[in-house]
């Protein structure tokens, strides 16, 4: 069976879709549809939808196209051997794949460029900047009632006390 | 051409949705737990074993999770200093250090603490502001066995990643303070993950994320050798229950010590659990657990026998 079907069957993974790929790819390919008779088992393997019949049964009409196939091969591409053929898919699979790893590292690099840039405010050292605030209080509650807040903040952390609130003019 | 193009669109787009699923942002919140006194009691009388469940956790199975970060300007022991000085602490305990990891997502991450025969659920809401800020709301009960339980702290705060917040509050007469920071998440940090709630042998439809409240518990027993020995150490466990609320199975993840695992594990397989009710039904679940065994803290009367949480 051709390589590349293969390979399309173990990466795809919807049962329909290899299905359909591969029925495809039998109608067209000599080889495969040759291989396919004497392999019971990829037959059983098939999903096998109401508009599909038993694989065995297409020989039938397989077997025309096979063969105007292999009248067209001969006559338009009289100078390619099987070999290079093989060779030319294999490009594609490795035109593919060095897409996929080119297209991955740069969506790295660029991702961490984009990371290391500096902000507007990151110029300034931490305790200078005003421009955004360490830590902003929206609300607090202390047994389900409103609190008070106390912020006292060293260059490692914030601390926030938070108090009972007598009046009622705490944070919510 | 054309087949070969389709096979290139094919492999573009999944590369396309690789490269989305990758981009996702992870990070850590790293959260610990102090209780305090400026009276100058000693609180040593404290539980020996303090358990803590967590439905979303980064772990390190090769440390321990209270020891992590042990050094540097942001570690347990600088943070206690800190403390002390700031509010005049005579006695300082740390209870417990949790590092979450957050995928970003995710609405609410849960941690319960039970220790000295309270459960204390905490609720973590965050939300990503920007690239550089969290928004956090963060809520502290204490089970009462009820669905509400006894609301401790309920607050909303903005906070910077990588600068710590400590929040500190009255509770019983003692000071509690919890310091929550966030940091982004490597790529090797995920990586070290064990294995990720609702990711175990378990459907991951059925269990949810969610954590289960404990309605029946028993307190692991200090192996009598490491106490003769000084041994003190950590358990980290995953926990699988069913829809009954039972512990059906217990997987260590890592320990310090195997006599302490061998006490922890012997403990936890006889907890009950209220169930999950997720849509209406109760649904099994799987989280993580840490048990750490303190020896410094005297050992309390209760220890090793049943307990019913929700009397």
């Amino acid at each position: 069976m051709c390589k590349i079907y293969k390979i399309l069957y173990a990466v795809i993974p919807i049962k329909k879709w290899k299905s359909a790929l591969i029925r495809r790819h039998f109608e067209r390919c000599p080889r495969c549809a040759e291989e396919i008779i004497f392999k019971d088992h990829v037959v059983r393997a098939f999903f096998k939808p109401d508009w599909i019949q038993e694989a065995s049964d297409q020989w039938p009409q397989i077997r025309p196209r096979i063969i105007s196939h292999e009248v067209q091969f001969q006559r338009f591409r009289p100078g390619i051997t099987a070999s290079q053929l093989r060779a030319r898919r294999w490009k594609w699979v490795a035109t593919a794949a060095a897409f996929l790893i080119v297209g991955t590292t740069g969506f790295f690099i660029l991702r961490q460029y984009s990371h290391k840039t500096p902000g507007p405010e990151s110029s300034l050292p931490k305790e200078l900047s005003v421009a955004v605030p360490r830590v902003q209080m929206i609300s607090a509650e202390l047994g389900g009632k409103r609190a008070k807040a106390y912020i006292y903040q060293t260059p490692t952390a914030s601390f926030i006390w938070i108090a009972p609130s007598q009046e009622t003019g705490g944070l919510r | 051409m054309k087949k070969s193009l389709t096979i290139l669109i094919f492999f573009g787009l999944l590369s396309l949705a690789c490269l989305w699923a990758l981009a996702e942002e992870n990070y850590i919140i790293e959260s610990r737990l102090f209780r305090g006194t400026n009276s100058g009691d000693s609180l040593a009388q404290g539980s020996p074993v303090i358990i803590t469940s967590f439905s979303d956790t980064w772990f390190v199975p090769s440390k321990a999770p209270s020891s992590a970060s042990s050094a540097g300007p942001n570690s347990v022991s600088a943070m206690k200093a800190e403390l002390a000085n700031i509010y005049k602490l005579k006695t300082l305990d740390h209870i417990n250090s949790a590092q979450i990891l957050w995928d970003g997502k995710k609405e609410s991450l849960n941690e319960a603490i039970l220790f000295e025969g309270n459960l204390y659920p905490i609720h973590l809401y965050p939300k990503t502001l920007d690239g550089r800020t969290i928004s956090l709301k963060i809520d502290v009960r204490r089970d009462t066995g009820l669905e509400e339980g006894e609301k401790i702290l309920n607050t909303e705060i903005t906070l910077n990643l990588d600068d710590p917040v400590v929040l500190g509050f009255p509770l019983s007469g003692q000071s509690y303070f919890l310091s929550l920071e966030v940091k982004k998440a490597s790529g090797a940090d995920v990586g070290r993950i064990a294995i990720k709630p609702g990711e175990g042998e378990l459907n991951w439809r059925q269990a949810r994320s969610l954590l289960p409240q404990p309605a029946f518990t028993v307190t692991p027993t200090y192996p009598e050798k490491c106490k003769k020995e000084n041994i003190q150490g950590w358990v980290a466990l995953y926990v699988f229950t069913n829809i009954e609320g039972k512990v059906i199975r217990v997987r260590v993840l890592g320990s310090s010590h195997p006599d302490l695992a061998k006490s922890a594990i012997e403990a936890i397989r006889q907890w009950t659990y209220r169930p999950v009710i997720w849509k209406g039904k109760p649904i099994q679940s799987e989280f993580y657990m840490t048990v750490d065994f303190r020896l410094h803290e005297q050992s309390p009367s209760a220890e090793g026998t049943g307990k019913k949480q929700d009397q």
